[in-house]
């Protein structure tokens, strides 16, 4: 008779060979459907971003990520740059470091070297970039002096911009001092420019020379003096509006598009002033005084009256000059009518009447040369568009330099658009904190799912064989708890976490109890399934066989119950990895905040500054937390079928 | 084998006894853990500070005064906040915990002193917290109950036909769908939403605290309060409806599918029933079981309300209520806001397991 | 000779799953006179249940009939609507007595109210009358007719069966089919069950197309009898000779497999191998991997049915 049996030729198969061979076979039967092979493919990409991300991560990433410094050279709430190519235009930015000079001017007569560090950058929309400044760290350079000693030297720093428009600016000019000691070569301190140290004046006063912005003579009149008064209320103007509108370094990248100015031509003051000199005429007429002096008084007065009304009568045509030279000669006439007030002994009143109109012609006369209300710029800018160089020079006092030097030269111009996905508050770079946040986040998850399936297993297993008290303490443990209201609970357990935990590892510390206290609710439901199934494979004929072979409980239970349940045990521990991702984000937005760069911790920033306006910033983390989930409740759905089979046609 | 009122009231008995263990759990963890304490302590402080500040600020006052002043003023505030007993003693966390659980056992719910809470409703505390619960929780109500019942109408509707049609394309795209909305946070949905239509289309107010008027004085203006909460209810109501119908589908096409394939399905078909005679016979009226059981504990569970979307929308509802009372370290609200989440879903439980003998004969005789 | 009842005529049913294509009925044909009973033979997995289910149409998807007719009643039933062959065919003209009653009977619905329901849709009885006449076919199966009011869970197994049998001849169809009616039933219920279905086949003269993998239950009731292995039938004929005279080797091992009460003594044969997979059965005759008679024609070629006697069929290189 033909024998069934094969000798079985090859020996014992190591159990990790068949453990892996399950695996492959679990693969490719995940593969063969599309929900299997969407998860699988989504699986392989998180891990390698988080294998990146892992590999490059450093722990004061994680402690500093949220101080405005770590990210200072960032601009702040702008889009992705690659946003261009879709059309929506925006200044670029650059954050250019240079150490090595880009040319050098040695003067040996003069003991003066230059090094120059450039850097071109085109300005192409309509908008100027949001903030430019440069930081420098110069080195010491020593020199030998004659008698044997060694001066150390420090550098004047003078940054200078060539514009498009052919301007030459000359913003900074910085002289370095040393404090304290320092080595030859050392670099100093990092000196960097601000809004303070910025020559507006200067700006200004190439503005007006290159474009041109001369007062029109029919405006200003020919009096250089009052030509002059125009001039600085117009620097006054332009400079309210540098300052205001474009943060005064923004200077560097606009030029004045329409310069105009007009003269004031309201002429209600003047008539009230002229009233008052009525008045006064008037008053004084009726008096009874010398006639001398009320005839000088009186001429004088007339003279300012007339003197006013030809200004108010030709205020369409008059110049600033005429205006001025009016309001001066007027003002000289009521003096005269003050003094000769004084002289004639005139009533207290009335000369404190002359003294209330010659204050008030003054103070007119300092509005009116100091200030825009009579001559009245407009001047408006625009942003030049077309190819800057910057230079930042180091110049030495120095008559033995060295040919070159090493330093740290960094160009910042904050534009309209940074990175791959833009930068949320503070600067911080939206695709860092993504791609740090995938190794934190799978981690959680897949800790925390494990944890709890692996105790979820345990109580049930031990629950359904042995039965009895154990049985009913852990049913009414999962009772409890899953009564018991999980989000409020984590609420108040987070936020007395901020208050309890101090120190660099707080957040750590947070984290883990986020987890504690997801794997002390989570473990409950698992548990209850596997008592079922417990219960159910423990009526199975070949237990009891087992048994009659005199097989221990501890065998039983790994030899047959657990292989079963872990089949189940695995779908469920993949539907339950983001759970946690989800909590942890759940509560940052909610304000609960432990502190690191994940995903959840973005949307919380967006929510605390209500910017849902901001794509970028909502988007990208909450699409990560969503691809994430898919990618497990999809491989969940996956391995679920292979373990229940009816499912299989679906 | 016990009769079926016998196993109803061990039922009863045992969500009693889970009740009240519940009940000194959670108290244990407001109060026992400090918590409560904590965040009235701070608020204390802040009060005798502010008017302390006040009174330096008048100028002419000794330092040994203040002192004085401050004590005195710690002490009363200590008192009216809860943190002493008459005779100034520090009442300890756990009699506070078990003065917590005292007061829910006995459904006593009191007042609360909390200005979030308050600010709820609108109005100023000291305030009723039966009133706070009874004025909010419409507003959860019609946006959460009203989708659910909306979600599980569409399920029951179109459930049996999608699981008719098995395998086709819109079976896979209600997978997917489902797959999809498990994945996405709700909250996030929100969000995005609110981006679309808030601030691109500008089609509804970023915030929804607006709608708080419209429900307090409903009766003033019927028909243009009603109009304003449609107006307001619109936008959260579709975020959470577009979420919910999700699961409500995949759970209702899972269950159909397991009942078609059972035996008696085939086998009513071999014998020539109709459609629709299988469809009301066999396949509904089997799973009424799981159905009612899905249908009422989501309607018991939506009074809750969603604490980090109605966050995002600004919406006044059941969850920013339990917020606000956490943030606050209310534990009165907190726990009476738990004893009646609690009270509901045993209520519920309680109607399933009567609904249960009714419907299912099998239970009936077990 | 009047018009046979039934008549299969190259029915092909395959599953069509993820895995590969099941052919599960692979070329059967066979015919069944008025008042005749069919016996369909065969090891679990070779096709019989789904041949049945294919007759009535009921084959689960991913499963469906690819090719061939049967022709019940002069009409062609492969061909009708759905519709028509609901009304018509399903129940009035073949019913079905399904396999494990334990999951058949609709449990949240009396028996009564079931075996009712059929009465009420196709006859248009009342409810009373449904009711009457329901309380007649459960007497007629030896059940007592307070039974109406009971629910399936309250019975037991073979009570189960009996009224599940008691619903496939509710209607009086002329053609039942009994796919494995005693499975999963101990043997003093087999007995009881075998004999009912005897008594019927006797009393109401109904064709029964009984299916099962016990040749002995076949034996009792079979007029004709098919051996079906892998989707395909490899023998089939007068039951009287098919089990006297064997022809094809499975048969035989079949047989000769069946202890005896009488004759010999002698050792049980038993059949090497186990059956192949349908996704992808051996080439040629698919039984050769496992045949002892097995020649070089039977591994490329498949035997086509032939008959080498009036009325008996065999596939088999052996006699064609």
């Amino acid at each position: 008779m033909p024998s069934n049996r094969k000798s079985s030729r090859r020996g014992p198969e190591s159990r990790i060979i068949k453990f892996l061979r399950g695996v492959k076979t679990a693969l490719s039967e995940i593969w063969r459907e599309t929900p299997g092979k969407v998860a699988l493919v989504l699986l392989v990409f998180l891990i390698s971003l988080a294998v990146i991300a892992a590999s490059t991560i450093t722990p004061e990433f994680l402690i500093n990520w949220e101080s405005a410094t770590y990210w200072e050279d960032n601009p702040v709430v702008v889009p992705p740059c690659w946003v261009n190519k879709l059309g929506f235009r925006t200044s670029q930015t650059a954050q250019v470091y240079i150490q090595e000079p880009t040319y050098v001017e040695i003067d040996s007569d003069k003991g003066v070297v230059k090094y120059t560090f450039s850097y071109n950058y085109t300005l192409d929309v309509d908008t100027p970039p949001k903030d430019i400044y440069i930081k420098v760290n110069a080195p010491v350079l020593c020199e030998t002096t004659p008698d044997g000693n060694i001066t150390k030297k420090t550098p004047l720093v003078v940054i200078s911009i060539e514009r498009p428009d052919g301007l030459v600016i000359t913003p900074w000019s910085l002289p370095l001092v040393l404090l304290g000691e320092a080595e030859c070569g050392a670099l100093l301190p990092t000196t960097k420019t601000t809004k303070e140290t910025f020559n507006l004046a200067h700006v200004i006063t190439s503005f007006m020379a290159k474009y041109n912005m001369t007062i029109p003579i029919e405006i200003t009149g020919e009096n250089e003096t009052y030509i002059s008064y125009a001039k600085a209320i117009t620097r006054t103007a332009m400079r309210v509006t540098l300052e205001g509108k474009y943060m005064t370094v923004l200077s560097v990248f606009v030029y004045p598009e329409y310069f105009s100015v007009t003269l004031n031509r309201d002429t209600r003051i003047l008539e009230d002033i002229r009233s008052q000199v009525k008045n006064l005429n008037e008053t004084i007429s009726a008096l009874n005084i010398i006639t001398y002096y009320k005839n000088k008084i009186t001429t004088s007065l007339n003279l300012a009256y007339n003197n006013l009304s030809w200004l108010i009568e030709n205020i369409n045509l008059a110049t600033y000059t005429d205006y001025l030279d009016t309001l001066y000669n007027v003002s000289r006439e009521v003096s005269n009518v003050k003094d000769l007030a004084l002289r004639a002994r005139l009533p207290t009143d009335i000369r404190s009447e002359i003294d209330s109109l010659i204050s008030r012609i003054t103070r007119f006369i300092e509005t009116a040369t100091q200030t825009m209300e009579i001559i009245n710029p407009t001047v408006s800018f625009r942003a030049l568009q077309g190819d800057y160089r910057i230079n930042v020079s180091l110049v030495y006092l120095i008559k033995t330099p060295p040919e070159s030097i090493r330093a740290k030269v960094g160009i910042i111009i904050k534009g309209g658009c940074y990175g791959l996905l833009g930068t949320a508050n503070k600067g911080i770079d939206i695709f860092t904190v993504i791609l740090y946040g995938t190794p934190i986040a799978l981690s959680i998850g897949f800790v925390t799912a494990v944890t709890a399936v692996f105790i979820g297993v345990f109580a049930g297993i031990v629950s359904g064989y042995y039965g009895g008290f154990i049985d009913e303490f852990i049913q009414r443990t999962v009772d409890v708890l899953g009564n018991i209201p999980f989000l409020p609970i984590m609420i108040i357990i987070g936020s007395m976490a901020q208050a309890m935990f101090t120190g660099p590892m707080k957040s750590l510390y947070i984290i883990l109890l986020y987890m504690a206290i997801l794997i002390v609710f989570g473990w409950g439901g698992v548990a209850i399934t596997v008592r079922a199934m417990t219960l159910s494979i423990k009526e199975e004929p070949y237990i009891e066989a087992a048994r009659a072979l005199g097989a221990s409980n501890r065998r039983i239970i790994f030899k047959h119950i657990f292989p079963q349940v872990l089949m189940y045990a695995t779908a469920v521990l993949v539907f339950r990895v983001p759970d946690a991702i989800l909590t942890e984000a759940g509560l940052s937005v909610l304000g609960i905040r432990h502190g690191w760069p994940t995903w959840g911790s973005l949307l919380a920033n967006a929510r605390a500054e209500s910017r849902y306006d901001v794509w970028w910033w909502i988007f990208p983390p909450g699409i990560m937390i969503s691809l994430t989930s898919l990618t497990f409740v999809l491989l969940g759905l996956a391995i679920e079928r292979i373990v229940e089979p009816r499912l299989r046609t679906l | 084998m016990p009769r079926a009122e016998v196993v109803i009231l061990r039922r009863a008995v045992t969500l009693a006894i889970s009740y009240v263990i519940i009940v000194i759990v959670v108290s244990a963890i407001i109060e026992g853990s400090g918590y409560s304490m904590r965040i009235y302590e701070a608020m204390v402080r802040e009060a005798v500070n502010a008017e302390l500040m006040a009174l330096r600020r008048g100028g002419n006052v000794s330092e040994a005064f203040i002192e004085q002043y401050k004590q005195n003023l710690t002490r009363y505030y200590m008192y009216i906040y809860g943190l002493t007993d008459e005779q100034g003693n520090i009442i300890p966390p756990y009699v506070r915990m078990w003065n917590l659980v005292w007061r829910a056992l006995r459904f006593d719910f009191g007042k609360t002193g909390s200005y979030s809470v308050a600010n709820l409703v609108p109005t100023v505390p000291p305030v009723d917290i039966l009133y706070v619960i009874a004025t909010i929780l419409p507003r959860t109500i019609a946006v959460v109950t009203v989708g659910e019942i909306i979600a599980a109408l569409i399920a029951v509707k179109l459930g049996p036909r999608i699981a008719y049609k098995h395998g086709s394309l819109s079976d896979k795209f209600v997978v997917a769908y489902a797959a999809a909305m498990n994945a996405v946070p709700l909250w996030w949905l929100a969000m995005i939403f609110i981006y679309i239509f808030c601030y691109q289309l500008r089609i509804f107010p970023r915030s929804m605290r607006g709608v708080a008027p419209a429900f307090l004085y409903f009766w003033k203006d019927p028909l243009g309060n009603f109009i304003s909460i449609l107006y307001h209810i619109t936008l959260p109501l579709v975020v959470f409806l577009i979420y919910i119908i999700g699961p409500w589908l995949y759970g209702f096409r899972a269950m159909l599918l397991r009942i078609i394939r059972e035996d008696f399905v085939i086998a009513a078909k071999a014998r020539g029933l109709p459609e629709e005679i299988i469809t009301k016979k066999y396949i509904l009226r089997p799973s009424i079981a799981p159905v009612l059981t899905s249908i009422i504990l989501a309607l018991a569970g939506s009074l809750g309300g969603f604490i980090i979307t109605e966050s995002i929308f600004d919406w006044p509802g059941m969850g920013t209520l339990y917020y606000s009372a956490i943030l606050d370290g209310d534990a009165v609200t907190i726990m009476a806001l738990f004893v009646v989440y609690v009270l509901v879903y045993l209520i519920a439980r309680f109607i399933l397991e009567v609904l249960y003998i009714i419907v299912d004969p099998r239970v009936r005789v077990r | 000779m009047s018009e046979p009842l039934l008549q299969v005529k190259n029915v092909k049913t395959y599953f069509y799953t993820m895995r590969g294509i099941v052919r599960a009925v692979d070329n059967v044909s066979l015919e069944l006179s008025k008042g005749e009973s069919l016996g369909l033979a065969g090891e679990s997995g070779c096709g019989k249940s789904t041949l049945a289910f294919t007759i009535i149409r009921l084959v689960p998807p991913p499963g469906r009939i690819v090719d061939g007719n049967i022709v019940f009643q002069g009409k062609d039933i492969t061909k009708m609507s759905e519709e028509e062959f609901r009304r018509e065919i399903r129940w009035k003209g073949i019913s079905m007595i399904f396999q494990g009653a334990m999951n058949v009977l609709n449990p949240v619905y009396t028996v009564g109210d079931q075996i009712a329901e059929v009465l009420m849709l196709h006859k248009k009885y009342t409810k009373k009358e449904a009711l009457a006449e329901a309380a007649k076919l459960l007497q007629m199966v030896g059940i007592e007719p307070r039974r109406l009011k009971s629910y399936p869970f309250e019975l037991s197994g073979g009570m189960k069966q009996r009224v599940v049998i008691a619903m496939a001849l509710a209607l009086n169809p002329p053609l039942v089919i009994a796919d494995e009616p005693t499975t999963a039933l101990d043997v003093v219920v087999q007995a009881q069950i075998m004999n009912l279905l005897k008594k019927l086949k006797r009393e109401l003269k109904t064709s029964i197309i009984l299916i099962s993998h016990d040749l002995s239950l076949i034996a009792e009731l079979a007029d004709k009898v098919a051996i079906m292995y892998a989707g395909k039938i490899v023998e089939y004929g007068v039951s009287d000779y098919v089990y006297k005279n064997s022809k094809h080797p499975y048969t035989q091992g079949l047989i000769g497999s069946i202890p005896r009460l009488r004759g010999e003594i002698r050792d049980l044969t038993w059949i090497p191998g186990t059956p192949p997979d349908l996704r992808y059965p051996p080439p040629g005759c698919r039984f050769h991997p496992r045949c002892k008679y097995v020649m070089e024609k039977c591994k490329k070629e498949e035997p086509p049915l032939v008959e080498i006697e009036k009325g008996q069929y065999v596939a088999c290189w052996l006699y064609a």
